[in-house]
């Protein structure tokens, strides 16, 4: 056989290797008994690790059951991924911790379980407007401004500081929450966060000159804040005081014309396998203990009235009591849904003017 | 006069080559140098260096099998790719001139959908079929989206290739299979070459079908993404220098041992 | 014997009508494509035509979708934009990787290996950690920009990336295999005596590159186009990093409708259109390539 030969010999023979791999069956993991297994979407990063150390851990120990996780990138589990399993009757997993937008979908695309607040005794110690019909809003992050202290040496007191020509071209926002940055424009120059129309627009297109980019991930928000590219931009309070502590400098504040507080609800989607191993849980991780933890680690605020903050902590948690709440700013997040089309449209066109 | 023209050009070829290439290595060279920070997130240059993030994911399992399985699909789907191809290719070309446009495009119509639609709907087909996060599973997905490049270069080696020798070979008393194995195949090596190494390539980098296939089963762009989107960290810089140190180094035994006259027979 | 069967197919061949029989080569990938392509785009046809309203789509058919892709004022600038970025990515590949494939076909096999190496060790890393390394590189606190303002060549960084010119930079990089070797195996095919003999005739060596080589490669070079633009109009990761979510793409559109929105009706009708151009692209592509056939 010529030389050339070997060289498609060795082709055919990877072929019918190949071929043959494919013939045979990939044996699933033999896992534990289906009633003593539970699986969850988890966030990524150190939320995630806290989570699986603070949540996970000790119910998997204390219950003696096996818990898995599903790691979500970005803090949104993928929906579109977890509508088709519905429908196939066949969800990957038991709970899903997703955004307040995504609950809206999934409750109009009857996507998830309700949650029978009778079976679940920890309710009772949690503040009720955190309490959805699918589940409890855990991990309350507010959305406040971001400054880097060495550069901007009076704390920014406004939204409005971020159009400050000073900052030109320091300034950054989230385009995963633009709907939030347009209720944003709206709070600062009209004081109200709705409706979305041409004025909003209009002083979008007076902060374009300052924006140096428009990040998606907070991976992208921490590496910009480093490295000084971006001076000032509106991120979650828990992420801040985490760099804070690691020696990045910088600072969050609270604007004086009102914050944004969002809530991941814990649910349960239709045909989970395990929902009442999965109503534990939940139950569970609403407990003073796991919750206070969390908010410790992460200065992340806990919906559990139980939890008590030292002044210090308070401060960075923000959310420390109802009376704190009450100043943010209240969204409509049915009409968000509503009205996403519309407004996703208006910012593409604006991003690209 | 001519030689002096000649030379000049060869001269500027190189030159804009040698620009090229230092544009293409720059970014490599970037992330071989941050995977030796000690730092946990990324900044150049490295303030301090450590082989920290190598050790990490050494020791981490969740690594380590997730370039084992993206290595074990390319491998399996580019032989098959190649195969599927080049016979989609040969039919394209020999075959009868009407509906070739309309063939053509449809086989190259997997690369072109956009990922995230064509992978919500694998996802159903294959909840239906319960070949989700399998292996046999994400090896056809590829192999769909791999086939395309075979076909496209493939058919460009066959519009090149001058039929004289095939059919010399056929006049002689061979058949069209055996002339098509034994003289066209060997003549057209770099579009298979090509073809193949687009194949891998693709194949290794696939996120988005993938994505929606995998539950626990993760490839290595899964891992990279997901280790990805809270935070910036070096860890990626080190899997990227771990495959281009081994890449080097393999390209470096071909090239010092005898091993390169059958590499370059590959190229010829 | 004259008449004989594999005779009529010999002189079907030699008129370019092509052999039946060579047909049934499509079998193994047709039979691929019914369960993982041809079903899966039913589907999306089908809901292409479905109405969407408030996150939940209903399978009222209409065809809603596509008028709204023409008249709603902004897809079809995302379209236009997204063409142009692809056209512009495809161009640069061409004029920057010919040269390289001319070098990999002068060089000695140990040569070529090398530099097939080098071609293609931007694709050895995955998509983000590219862009990455493009982020330590072009961005304002940069390699690039602290060489430039310490070397006093600029008085301010360059605006590199967040933009059109961070796009088109990232993605050459990564497409320019892609362009060159199905180039190199065209000019591979491209026998030297039919340069020779031109060249022996008196012609200049730029006279014959353009007349007799470039036109053999032709094939190579919409082979290699035509891969570069279809991965051109798909990109959708790093329009986000590099362009700083300023580049909208519409793939990064399609995207956002699948995740963000529930919007599988918007995006298939999107996904549909797109097809339909790249496919025509691609196949127009196609029938150009095949007119630099080696006569036999």
């Amino acid at each position: 056989m010529d030389r050339a030969g070997v060289t498609r010999r060795r082709v055919l023979i990877s072929a019918s290797a190949a071929t043959a791999a494919l013939a045979l069956p990939f044996i699933k993991r033999a896992g534990a008994a289906e009633d003593k297994r539970l699986v969850v979407y988890n966030f990524d990063g150190v939320l995630g690790q806290a989570v699986k150390d603070l949540w996970i851990a000790p119910f998997a120990k204390k219950n003696d059951v096996t818990v898995d996780t599903i790691t979500m990138t970005g803090s949104s589990p993928p929906m579109a991924k977890i509508k088709a399993e519905i429908d196939a009757g066949r969800p990957d997993a038991d709970v899903i911790p997703m955004q307040l937008t995504d609950h809206v979908f999934a409750t109009r695309n009857n996507m998830l379980q309700t949650i029978d607040r009778g079976g679940m005794p920890e309710y009772a110690n949690l503040y009720p407007q955190f309490i959805t019909d699918n589940g409890p809003g855990l991990i309350i992050w507010c959305y406040g401004l971001a400054y880097n202290t060495e550069k901007i040496k009076t704390p920014p007191t406004s939204w409005r500081d971020l159009w400050n020509p000073a900052y030109k071209s320091k300034v950054a926002l989230n385009e995963a929450l633009f709907e939030q940055a347009l209720q944003m424009v709206n709070l600062t120059f009209t004081g109200k966060p709705t409706p979305v129309d041409d004025a909003t627009f209009k002083h979008l297109g007076d902060l374009k000159p300052s924006l140096l980019t428009l990040w998606t991930t907070g991976a992208q928000a921490e590496q910009l804040l480093r490295t000084g590219e971006v001076w000032i931009t509106p991120l979650w309070n828990g992420r801040v005081f985490t760099l804070k502590d690691q020696g990045v400098p910088l600072d969050f504040v609270v604007p004086k014309e009102g914050f944004f507080v969002r809530y991941d609800p814990y649910c349960i989607p239709k045909g989970a396998r395990n929902p009442g191993l999965a109503k534990e849980w939940v139950n569970f991780i609403c407990n003073e203990a796991p919750q206070r933890e969390l908010a410790e680690k992460l200065y992340y605020a806990s919906p559990n009235k139980l939890v008590r903050y030292p002044p210090e902590l308070a401060k960075r948690v923000v959310v420390s009591s109802p009376e704190v709440l009450k100043k943010a700013v209240t969204e409509d997040f049915a009409a968000i849904v509503d009205h996403l089309a519309e407004w996703r449209q208006r910012w593409d066109a604006w991003k690209q003017s | 006069m001519m030689e002096r023209a000649e030379y000049r050009r060869g001269r500027l070829v190189w030159f804009l080559t040698a620009l090229t290439l230092i544009f293409l290595v720059a970014p490599l060279v970037v992330l071989l140098m941050q995977s030796f920070t000690a730092e946990s997130y990324l900044a150049f240059p490295p303030t301090s260096y450590g082989m920290r993030w190598y050790r990490h994911i050494f020791s981490d399992n969740e690594w380590q099998r997730a370039i084992l399985l993206s290595l074990a699909i390319a491998a399996t789907v580019t032989p098959l790719s190649l195969g599927f191809g080049t016979a989609a290719a040969l039919a394209l070309d020999r075959g009868p001139l009407r509906g070739r446009r309309a063939f053509y495009t449809v086989l190259i119509s997997p690369m072109i959908l956009p990922g995230v639609v064509l992978g919500l709907g694998i996802l159903r087909v294959f909840l239906w079929l319960d070949l989700t996060d399998r292996f046999i599973g994400f090896a056809l997905a590829h192999l769909t989206i791999t086939v395309p490049y075979a076909v496209i270069t493939v058919g460009a080696s066959l519009a090149s290739f001058d039929r004289s020798a095939e059919e010399a070979a056929r006049s002689l008393g061979a058949s069209p299979w055996r002339a098509v194995w034994h003289v066209t195949l060997p003549m057209i090596r770099p579009g298979l070459v090509g073809g193949g190494i687009f194949a891998f390539i693709t194949s290794f980098d696939e996120f988005i079908i993938t994505y929606f296939l995998a539950t626990y089963h993760l490839t290595l762009p899964i891992q990279i993404f997901n280790s990805l989107s809270y935070q910036l960290d070096p860890s990626i810089a080190a899997v990227s220098g771990l495959t281009i140190m081994i890449t080097a180094l393999l390209t470096t035994v071909l090239v010092f041992r005898g091993q390169v006259a059958s590499g370059g027979r590959v190229l010829r | 014997m004259p008449g004989s069967k594999a005779e009529r197919r010999d002189d079907a061949i030699d008129r370019g009508e092509g052999s039946r029989s060579a047909l049934w080569l499509l079998l193994p990938s047709a039979t691929l494509y019914v369960v993982t392509f041809v079903i899966p785009l039913a589907i999306v046809i089908v809901f292409s035509f479905a109405s969407y309203r408030a996150g939940v789509t209903t399978l009222d058919l209409s065809l809603d979708n596509y008028r709204a892709i023409f008249h709603d004022g902004v897809t079809f600038g995302v379209f236009a934009h997204t063409i142009r970025l692809a056209i512009v990515i495809t161009a640069a590949c061409l004029v920057v990787g010919y040269p390289v494939a001319i070098a990999m076909r002068r060089a000695r096999p140990r040569g070529r290996l090398v530099l097939l190496v080098l071609i293609v060790s931007p694709l050895l890393t995955s998509v983000i950690v590219r862009n990455v390394a493009w982020l330590l590189i072009l961005g304002r606190t940069g390699l690039l920009n602290r060489a430039l303002l310490d070397l006093g060549l600029v008085t301010a960084p360059l605006r590199l990336m967040y933009n059109d010119l961070g796009v088109v930079v990232a993605v050459v990089h990564v497409y320019l295999s892609f362009m060159i070797l199905p180039i190199f195996a065209s000019l591979s095919a491209i026998e030297p005596s039919i340069e020779e003999s031109a060249m022996s005739l008196g012609a200049p060596a730029w006279r014959t590159f353009l007349q007799v080589t470039l036109p053999l490669s032709l094939p190579g070079i919409v082979a290699g186009s035509t891969i570069v633009f279809i991965l051109a109009m798909g990109i959708y990761l790093t329009p986000v990093i590099m362009g700083g979510n300023f580049v909208v793409t519409v793939p990064m559109v399609i995207t956002d409708l699948v995740h963000n929105q529930f919007n599988w009706a918007n995006a298939s009708a999107l996904a549909v259109v797109l097809l339909f151009v790249i496919g025509a692209a691609a196949s127009a592509l196609n029938a150009l390539g095949r007119r630099g056939r080696v006569p036999s």
